[in-house]
């Protein structure tokens, strides 16, 4: 099991998720932008996921984190690294909750921060992103990023979905 | 995350889940034995299943254990405490893998997990939800002094029978 995690960039705070987070995600599951995220969600079935993330940390040792802007404390989404059972191989991923939120290169910020702690301190060889075709905003971002479309990749079963490649750890960033 | 205190019973060490004991955790969901515990459950809804039980640690200061044989280490089941959103009240429940059924250790382990409930993280009342085909589950249910409570508000969507354990006051 690993130690609480926290990192810290220029303007944002990454911190593993706790109870207090829950009615905020209850609530970005509940909007249609989570259609492309997992999908909508009932509360109860919120419940679930947000547990699941919470599990994953104890299980796995890493998980995502929830991002909190600095200045107010708000929490603006996730990114993290996650790897539960019937996926082919461990994913970087990031969403921002509220479209207030985007433009301003928050998920930028924080991806690169995860990326950085998963192939410094995870160890990590590679990390790919699985994105939702219709997701043009997270493409471009991953394409930002320096991930690539990997098409031979295989894909989560149940979600059916692009797989972009993050240039490994040895090749310059 | 919660440390996840460690109990001893005579034969049974109640303690943290961890990854190892998703092996045989699943292997039990993915089998027909699972039918009154939501099963039978593929890997992948098995995994979320056992992630989000042991959330509860996090979330709520309470959750479940993973129970072992104090004498072969072995891997035995889970007990303890559920609370998802979802329910209305916390649950103590139990499950345990096919070899481990018919020896008393369900019971040996609740109890354990009933008494650190009461006395040590100070809950005032415990219920378990138990299916109504859930033969086996009731009868400890009823060893354990639990009484049905036709009365007690069940979860949205769950025909389960409601038992309610004894008050803390009324054990010691």
């Amino acid at each position: 099991m690993t130690d609480a995690r926290h990192i810290e960039t220029e303007r944002l705070i990454l911190r593993r998720p706790d109870a207090m987070d829950f009615d905020k995600w209850a609530g970005f599951k509940a909007s249609t932008r989570a259609r492309m995220a997992g999908g909508m969600q009932c509360r109860a079935e919120a419940w679930r996921s947000f547990a699941h993330m919470v599990g994953h940390w104890t299980l796995r040792g890493f998980g995502w984190f929830v991002v909190t802007g600095k200045d107010e404390g708000r929490s603006l989404g996730i990114v993290g690294a996650h790897f539960p059972e019937g996926w082919p191989e461990r994913e970087l991923g990031w969403t921002i909750w509220s479209a207030d939120d985007e433009g301003r290169g928050y998920a930028s910020e924080a991806a690169r921060a995860a990326r950085d702690w998963i192939f410094g301190d995870l160890g990590w060889s590679t990390a790919v992103s699985y994105i939702a075709p219709q997701n043009t905003k997270s493409i471009r971002l991953a394409e930002r990023l320096g991930a690539r479309h990997d098409p031979d990749a295989p894909q989560p079963h149940d979600a059916p979905c692009l797989v972009y490649r993050h240039p490994a750890p040895e090749v310059p960033r | 995350m919660t440390d996840v205190p460690v109990l001893t019973t005579e034969r049974l060490t109640l303690r943290a889940p961890r990854l190892a004991d998703f092996e045989p955790y699943a292997a039990f969901f993915a089998s027909e034995r699972s039918v009154h515990e939501g099963g039978p459950l593929d890997r992948v809804q098995s995994w979320r299943e056992f992630a989000t039980a042991i959330a509860a640690w996090t979330l709520r200061g309470y959750g479940v254990w993973s129970i072992e044989d104090r004498g072969t280490g072995a891997y035995l089941g889970e007990t303890g405490l559920f609370h998802p959103d979802y329910y209305p009240e916390a649950e103590l429940g139990w499950t345990l893998i096919h070899e481990a059924e018919g020896k008393g250790f369900a019971h040996e382990a609740a109890l354990a997990a009933r008494g650190w409930a009461y006395d040590i993280a100070g809950m005032a009342t415990l219920v378990s939800y138990i299916a109504p085909a859930n033969v086996r589950s009731i009868r400890l249910a009823e060893r354990l002094d639990a009484r049905p409570d036709p009365d007690a508000v069940r979860p949205e969507h769950d025909p389960c029978l409601v038992y309610r354990h004894p008050a803390p006051e009324t054990l010691r």
